[in-house]
């Protein structure tokens, strides 16, 4: 057996009830490496074009990584896939917490969900042993609830529990994966997946580790290194003390907090919702990830009358951000109620918040009013009517059911110029980094192939200073912030590699530099990975495994007929801000559209965005081209 | 005749506190004054540089009295008694 990884996937057929383990190769690992690569491996290869992301011909892959289950901080994600309800895309979520490790040492390093179950069930994996579980007594049921009851059924209070909440069940385009209450695989609608398939949750536990390190004693010395030094960096220390809340000051300053549906960048009501004032108000405790030393995860306790339970966690900056500025509300304990709505119902908490600041602006400007919505009047600012939105939507009751179908469906729904307050990118909702301040995240909310994220490449500040470990990636120049000349397109396509490659190895990606918390540098990881399997691996190798990942989740988007006009931004960003401390501001579209065109020939794709076949051949994905291209190319 | 520097996030575990900065009445140039906040705290220079091509920002945002100091001249920017200065820490995704 190698070392580091098992080599056993689970392949689970809910159709036939047929539960199978099959052994892979060490090739396509050394190739795809785990997390983002498996997924898009094993969606390209097995997923027939245009399938329905709500079908039982479409799969849900659960994949841990070559280096997953090393007790170094960081390296925690298990990175769940399918094709997304939301978008019709390559979809994957990445989870922190504790559950890929466990997944690891009970033996499979992925397990891949096939077909549709007749009734709930639930699969439950121990020490190298699966089954399928009956989940009748479990459907309906909030995330909180059913997880201590699957606990308590198997007698096993460790064991680690990704489940679906009721919004799952009753397929919100953007339902999540709740792990342990808290944390999620939240984006792009694989709760959704999930519900169709009956399958209410994936439980694992081991008693014993299941896989080898190379060499332990390094792996050992390289955590602690992580241990001794992260007080040292003052953005590790500052997300430590205020976690992602950290963000809402400087960002409000900076007039790139998204702020009423994206109007405006600055909040006046900030200081009521930002991390100091959480720590001082609902913050009782904070939790961490496996073997993480940063512990950056907050636990609140709201008050009344929106008492909360500290076991949901608490809100992120992104749930801050999207409940809060958004909607126009500042009453952090009715943010922190949002969150704990959407955590146990299952729904991500950006493209709620999204939703229902959409619907706001709607009402405002009199495109719907209270004959559609069920007689709430919505009005940004007003934190109960968010809630009592929030609820119809997790729900699916009146004006919900249509917001729960994503806010590019729903403005299609709508009609009446309701497109136009939409902002999402390929339908799903753009997270809480205002482009506008930001250019470079604006190309990655663009090429991004799960639709606007945040999470696709380092945001502009990090290329403004060449630091060694940006050199190390190949960013040799520094590049300022609304710069999108052609150094700023290689420093976000390199970023772009790094944190693909971060996204296959299911690592968080505030651990590493460049991000302005990341204790460890590229080379780290090099250290980590050969550390972990006994491999004479490089930077460069593990760099275009990420690459290949990247053009593989594009060339699954091209198989589905997606194309360089969806390549895009919302047509708000074109425009300028109204408010706020980057008031006019906005990004030229013409410069715009020039920078896509000359991104897509420095990654080797083609005028509509695909990966060319030359390219495809050089990451050794000759069955993509066979695929996209046909046998003549 | 005084000018008060705030430091957020991150920065915050450098300098704490926020400045108080005695200045002359006919106002400073920008360049100047952050000369003297890098004599005063070196650590700082891990974010933000003055050399010859002025003050060079690694990832961190100036604002004067709320507004981007590139909107108001960068470098050349004059501080004037009773303005707030913010320095915004790197703003990073999370
Ligand atoms: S930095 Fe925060 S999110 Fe990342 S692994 Fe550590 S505790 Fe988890």
């Amino acid at each position: 057996m190698p070392y580091a990884f098992t080599g056993k996937w689970l392949r689970v057929d809910l159709s036939t009830g047929s539960i199978r383990v099959e052994e892979v190769a060490e090739e396509v690992y050394r190739e795809y490496l785990g997390g983002r690569g498996l997924v898009a491996y094993i969606l390209f290869r097995e997923l027939k074009p245009r399938v329905d992301p709500l079908s039982p011909n479409n799969k849900l892959v659960f994949a841990t990584s070559i280096i997953t289950g090393v007790p170094v901080p960081g390296v925690n994600r298990i990175v769940v896939g399918a094709k997304s309800p939301l978008t019709g895309t390559y979809c994957e979520s990445e989870a922190g917490g504790y559950f890929a490790p466990e997944l690891k040492y009970t033996g499979f390093d992925v397990v891949i969900i096939e077909g549709k179950s007749e009734k709930p069930v639930y699969l439950w994996i121990k020490d190298g042993r699966a089954e399928l579980r009956e989940a009748k007594h479990l459907w309906g049921k909030l995330t909180r609830d059913a997880t201590d009851e699957i606990r308590r059924e198997l007698g096993e209070p460790l064991a680690r529990v990704a489940c679906i909440g009721p919004a799952g069940e009753k397929l919100v385009k953007f339902a999540n994966i709740v792990f342990d209450y808290r944390y999620a695989a939240g984006r792009g609608g694989l709760g959704a997946v999930m519900g169709f398939k009956m399958l209410k949750a994936v439980v694992v536990r081991a008693t014993k580790r299941s896989v080898q390190f190379y060499d332990e004693k390094k792996l050992v010395e390289l955590a602690r290194w992580f241990y001794e030094n992260w007080r040292k960096q003052p953005g590790a220390v500052s997300r430590s003390t205020y976690g992602t809340a950290e963000l809402v000051t400087p960002l409000n300053k900076d007039g790139t907090l998204p702020t009423l549906n994206f109007r405006g960048g600055s909040f006046e009501l900030a200081d009521e919702i930002s991390g100091e004032a959480l720590n001082k108000t609902i913050l009782v405790n904070r939790s961490t990830c496996f073997a993480c030393a940063i512990r950056c995860k907050p636990d609140v306790k709201a008050k009344h009358p929106y008492e909360t339970d500290p076991a949901y966690g608490g809100p992120e900056y992104e749930t801050i951000a999207a409940f809060g500025s958004l909607c126009g509300v500042s009453d952090l304990n009715a943010i922190a109620y949002a969150n704990q709505i959407c955590n146990a119902h299952g729904v991500d908490t950006i493209s709620a918040g999204v939703v229902v600041a959409f619907a706001i602006e709607l009402f405002e400007r009199g495109i719907i009013s209270e004959r559609d919505t069920d007689g709430l009047n919505l009005r940004f600012g007003d934190s109960e009517a968010v809630l009592r939105l929030l609820n119809m939507i997790v729900k699916r009751e009146g004006f919900g059911d249509i917001l729960a179908e994503g806010v590019k469906r729903a403005s299609e729904i709508i009609g009446r110029g309701a497109e136009k307050y939409a902002i999402h990118v390929k339908g799903r909702e753009a997270p809480m980094h205002e482009p506008r301040g930001k250019v470079g995240v604006g190309l990655a909310y663009a090429l991004s192939p799960i639709g606007a994220d945040h999470l696709q490449s380092p945001h502009d500040p990090s290329f403004e200073r060449v630091a060694e470990h940006l050199v190390a990636l190949g960013i040799t120049r520094p590049v300022k912030r609304l710069d999108l000349d052609y150094n700023k397109i290689r420093a976000v396509y390199y970023g772009m590699l790094w944190w693909s490659l971060l996204d296959c190895l299911g690592i968080c990606k505030f651990t590493f530099a460049p991000h302005s918390a990341g204790v460890y540098t590229p080379n780290h990881l090099v250290e980590v990975v050969n550390a972990a399997t006994g491999w004479n691996t490089s930077l460069w190798t593990l760099l275009k495994a990420g690459e290949r990942a990247l053009n593989l989740a594009r060339a699954f988007n091209a198989r589905e007929g997606f194309s360089s006009k969806d390549d895009t931004l919302p047509e708000r960003f074109f425009e300028e801000l109204e408010f706020g401390a980057r008031r006019g501001q906005r990004i030229a579209r013409g410069e715009f559209t020039k920078a896509l065109r000359l991104f897509y020939e420095i990654a080797g794709w083609d005028s509509e965005g695909r990966p060319t076949p030359a390219k495809l051949y050089e990451l050794g994905l000759d069955y993509a081209v066979r695929e996209i291209y046909g046998d003549k190319s | 005749m005084t000018v008060v520097v705030r430091f957020y996030g991150a920065l915050r575990e450098i300098i704490s506190e926020k400045l108080e900065l005695d200045i002359p009445s006919s106002g400073v140039p920008l360049i100047d004054l952050f000369s003297e906040i890098l004599r005063k705290y070196p650590a700082l220079g891990e974010y933000i540089r003055v050399n010859e091509r002025g003050v060079e920002v690694r990832g961190v945002t100036i604002l004067v009295n709320g507004r981007h100091v590139v909107f108001l001249g960068g470098d050349k920017a004059v501080i004037r008694s009773g303005d707030v200065i913010d320095v915004l820490p790197p703003l990073h995704g999370g």
